[in-house]
Formats: structure tokens, sequence, C-alpha cells
């Protein structure tokens, strides 16, 4: 049984329909990308799975469980998390006050945020920074410590790699991979950048217009001609 | 030195009492954003409560320190589910709804228990400073005062409660997707905001005549004491209180109440079209 299970998703934000019946289900495990332009209702399918975005339609599974009705903070408590396009990371909080955010009631908040900054030693020399203070890349990072000092069974990242200096792109990159080696984390990926969509998915669902088009290995979006017709997008540096 | 030590205590005084009529409000307006027009008249409740309950028979202490910020608590967390929560990130609308709750209440408790000064005697007695002589019960408000922002300073530092309720009310959103469930700490918070200006109605009783419409005098001071403290809670709270407070009743010392209370709003007019964000807007941005 897939750990997420969409069917016939819709939503909408006022009267405006940005998903027209998405279908989609994502393995225990698996890292599946999500492609597409910008207002192709990328970003609304991770608000929506995540439940910030009312859904006019469909159900949405996670673990077995129907979640479409549930408020973000029991998704959340059920084992997804979402690390937002432009980070959100509280200002006003020291790095290390919005990693303890992170942490669930009742677990040992030291031993999680320490296992969690053994991925990024960048961190542990800016705990007691303010997160407003930090850099683009270094928020980025945050936010990705952030959301697993939860222990999420499944993160929704949304372009992560977006206005990032390409030294914390790899890293991003590199601590994924790692991630995925050590445990079992499912990961839903929407990138427009193709380089690291590719480098990091097993396969990559194109999206056009609220509706989930093609599905592409990720070999194939190194195919110029494939990626053209599909999407209009250049193909990755070789 | 006997006349110095009176000043200096009366300073401390008129700063305690800046701080607990501005405290519930510098977390309900200050952190919260929510513009309480009926804050005055929680302090009012407050006040009620510890009359009514020492008429009953109820130990005074019991009555200011327990049963004042419980009732008055209580009855924010209501208010916070019934007008409140529909009312965040609407500034105009929650003045209008928690100015007609002022005049709700003010009608209630006029209708219960009459437009009529009730008291309760100050308890402690009085010492001597020289020739001089000071109610004991002045020194409890300075204590309680200190006691209050340390108390808010370190429940908001040091614990997950306090860690939590920073972070929903710089980004509710965030702290939902990260398992926080923000209606409950929005209903919490402005609880909290609610018992401590009971308390401070409750601790003021001994010394202010508790009517129906004493929010009204004390409303003023509270907003302009936030306002001009700026973001910070606990440091805009303190230095706008000593500021206000130390000025307000050096005046008053020597031309009168009325004009005591002339300069704390002169004071405050120039402070804000210096800092706008207010003291802590420029000086302690980063305190708590």
């Amino acid at each position: 049984m897939p750990l997420l299970e969409i069917r016939g998703l819709r939503a909408t934000y006022g009267p405006v329909p940005v998903l027209h019946g998405i279908e989609l289900d994502v393995e225990e495990g698996e890292l599946v990308g999500v492609l597409g332009h910008n207002g192709m209702g990328k970003t609304t399918l991770l608000r929506a799975i995540m439940g910030f975005v009312n859904v006019s339609g469909g159900s949405i599974r996670f673990d077995g469980q129907e979640i479409q009705r549930l408020p973000t903070w029991r998704r959340a408590r059920l084992g997804m998390a979402l690390v937002p396009q432009g980070r959100e990371i509280f200002p006003n909080l020291t790095v290390l006050e919005n990693m303890l955010v992170g942490v669930p009631r009742g677990q040992e908040p030291d031993a999680r945020i320490e296992e969690i900054l053994t991925y990024f030693p960048r961190l542990r020399e800016l705990l007691d920074r303010r997160g407003g203070a930090l850099s683009g890349g270094e928020q980025q990072l945050l936010a990705l410590a952030r959301c697993l000092c939860a222990r999420p069974s499944m993160i929704l990242l949304d372009e992560p790699t977006e206005g990032i200096q390409p030294s914390i792109i790899q890293e991003i990159a590199a601590v994924m991979g790692e991630l995925r080696a050590r445990q079992k984390l499912t990961i839903v990926l929407v990138e427009q950048n193709l380089d690291f969509i590719a480098a990091l998915a097993e396969r990559v669902l194109i999206l056009q217009k609220g509706e989930i088009t093609r599905q592409v290995d990720s070999r194939d979006l190194g195919n110029a001609e494939m990626m053209s017709a599909y999407t209009g997008f250049s193909t990755p540096a070789a | 030195m006997d006349f110095a030590l009176i000043v200096l205590i009366e300073l401390l005084r008129a700063v305690a009492g800046l701080v607990l009529i501005a405290a519930g409000l510098a977390i309900i307006f200050g952190m919260m954003r929510v513009i309480n027009i009926a804050h005055g008249e929680f302090l009012m409740l407050g006040g009620y409560t510890v009359v009514l309950t020492t008429k009953l028979g109820v130990n005074l202490w019991v009555a200011i320190l327990v049963l004042a910020p419980l009732f008055v608590g209580v009855f924010g967390v209501i208010v916070e589910r019934c007008i409140i929560q529909f009312l965040y990130n609407r500034l105009l609308d929650s003045i209008l709804a928690t100015w007609g709750l002022s005049l709700l209440i003010i009608g209630a408790v006029t209708v219960v228990f009459g437009n009529t000064v009730e008291g309760v005697a100050t308890p402690l007695g009085g010492f001597a400073i020289g020739d001089y002589k000071m109610a004991s019960y002045t020194l409890v408000l300075i204590f309680a005062a200190a006691l209050i922002l340390a108390a808010i300073f370190a429940g908001l530092k040091y614990t997950r409660f306090g860690l939590i309720a920073r972070s929903t009310m710089q980004n509710p959103g965030m702290a939902e997707a990260l398992g926080v469930n923000s209606k409950l700490v929005y209903m919490a918070t402005f609880g909290i905001g609610a018992a401590l200006t009971g308390l401070a109605g409750g601790l003021l009783a001994p010394i202010a005549g508790v009517v129906p419409s004493m929010g009204v005098y004390f409303i003023g001071q509270a907003f302009i004491t936030v306002v001009t403290g700026g973001s910070a809670i606990v440091a805009g709270t303190l230095s706008a209180s000593t500021m206000l407070g130390t000025l307000s009743q050096s005046v008053t010392f020597m031309s009168g109440p009325v004009f005591g209370d002339a300069a704390l709003l002169l004071v405050a007019l120039i402070l804000l079209r210096l800092l706008p964000q207010g003291i802590t807007g420029r000086i302690f941005s980063r305190s708590l």
C-alpha cells in the first residue's frame, strides 16, 4: 500500500480552480519529483497535501488514513512535514529555538538536535544566531533541519534550491541522499531545477495546468527531445 | 535621607503600577497583536472578584493571588473562543468587538453591584521611615510587579510553551506544519494575558476604588505603556514603565497628579515621535 495515496484531488483558490483531479501514489522510501512551470499548481499540490489549501474534491490518504479533513497540525503529527518555498524560518527565534519547535513534545530534545546537527555541521556554529539574520542558503538548511527534528516519515519539499548558492544546493542534495540511505524517508520534491531533480528523484511527474500530464523516469530528464516535448524545459548540463 | 528613600519608593510604586496594568496587555496586544479595548474591564473584573470573594469570607491573599487571575483567565479564554478567535488580523473589527464587550461588562457589573465604589481594606498596615509613614502594601506591589515581569521572561524564554507561543505568534501556519495546534496556543496565550490582567486588578483593589467604570482610567495608561515599550514584551514594558512612571511621578510630586498624567502623555508622544517602533524598536530590539 502506498504511503501517500491521492485520488481525484481538486483544489481552488477562491473561485479559481487550481488542481483538476490529481492522481498520485508515493511508496514508502520513494523520492518523487514534481516538475512544472510557475503557476501550474506545484506549490498548491504540496499545500493541499499539508492542509493549507481547502480541497474541493477527491481524497488524500496517508499511511492508510484519510486526512483531507484533518487540520495541518494533525497531519504533521501523523508524520508529514513541509519545507515551504521561502523557508518561513521564525525570524526572531535563534537557530536552536527554530529547531526545538520541531521536536515533538515528550521527546528528548538535546539528543534529537545533536543527531540532526550531524547532517548539518554548518548550523552548529550558528545555533545562537537569530533565524532572520541567516543567509538564504543557511535558512534553507535550517528549514530542512527543523522539519527533520519532528522525525517525519514523509517530507514535502517546495523548491529547496530557489535562490540558493550552488555549494549549499550540493549540501542539501548530499543530506537528502544520506537521509534516504540511513532512514526510509519518503520525499515529494517540487522543483524547477532539472539538475537537482534528475540527480535525486526516482521518477518525475510533470504538472501542467493543475494536472499530472506525464510521468518520466529520472534518466529521461536528460533526453532533450523528450523533455522539450513534455514541458519546454531546457535539459540539464552534461 | 529619609525623604529621598520615600521618594525612591514612591517612584518604584509608580513604575510598578504601570507594569501591573500593562503586563497582560503586553501579551495580548504586544505579542498577539489583538487590540483589546476591554482590557480595563478585565482589570475591573479582577478587582470585583477580590471584593466579592472577601465579602464571602475568602482570605484576601487567596482572593488576590488565586481567585482574581483564575476567574479573569477563564473569562478571557471564553472571550477568546467566542469573539477574539474570529478577529485575528482584523484590527478594526477587533477594536469594535472588544469596545462592545467593554460596554457590556460595565453594564452587567453596574446592574449587579450598582454604580458605587467598593473597596477592601489595605492589608499589612504601615511602616515608618524617619518622620514619614508608608503603607507596607506598596512594597508588595513593587515586589509583585518585579515577580510578574520575571515570570513572563522565564515563561517565554525557558519553557516549551513559551517557545511554542513565540513561534506561533511569528508564523502560525509554519508552527502548524510542525505539529503545533495554533488555535490552542492562541487561546492559552490570551487566557494567560487575561489572568495577568485579573491579577493586576486584584492587586490594585486594596488601593484603588473598585467601581464599574474604573477600567477607563487604566486602559489609556496601559496602551501608552505597551505602545511606547515596543515589540519586546518584557524589556518594552519595563523600559516604558520606568521612563513614564518616573517622569509622571516626579511631575506629580512637584505639581500634582493632573500634571503628572499630562506629563506621561507628553513624554509618550515625544518618544513615539522619535522612536515610532517604541523604545525596543531601537534599543533592546533582540530582547524578549
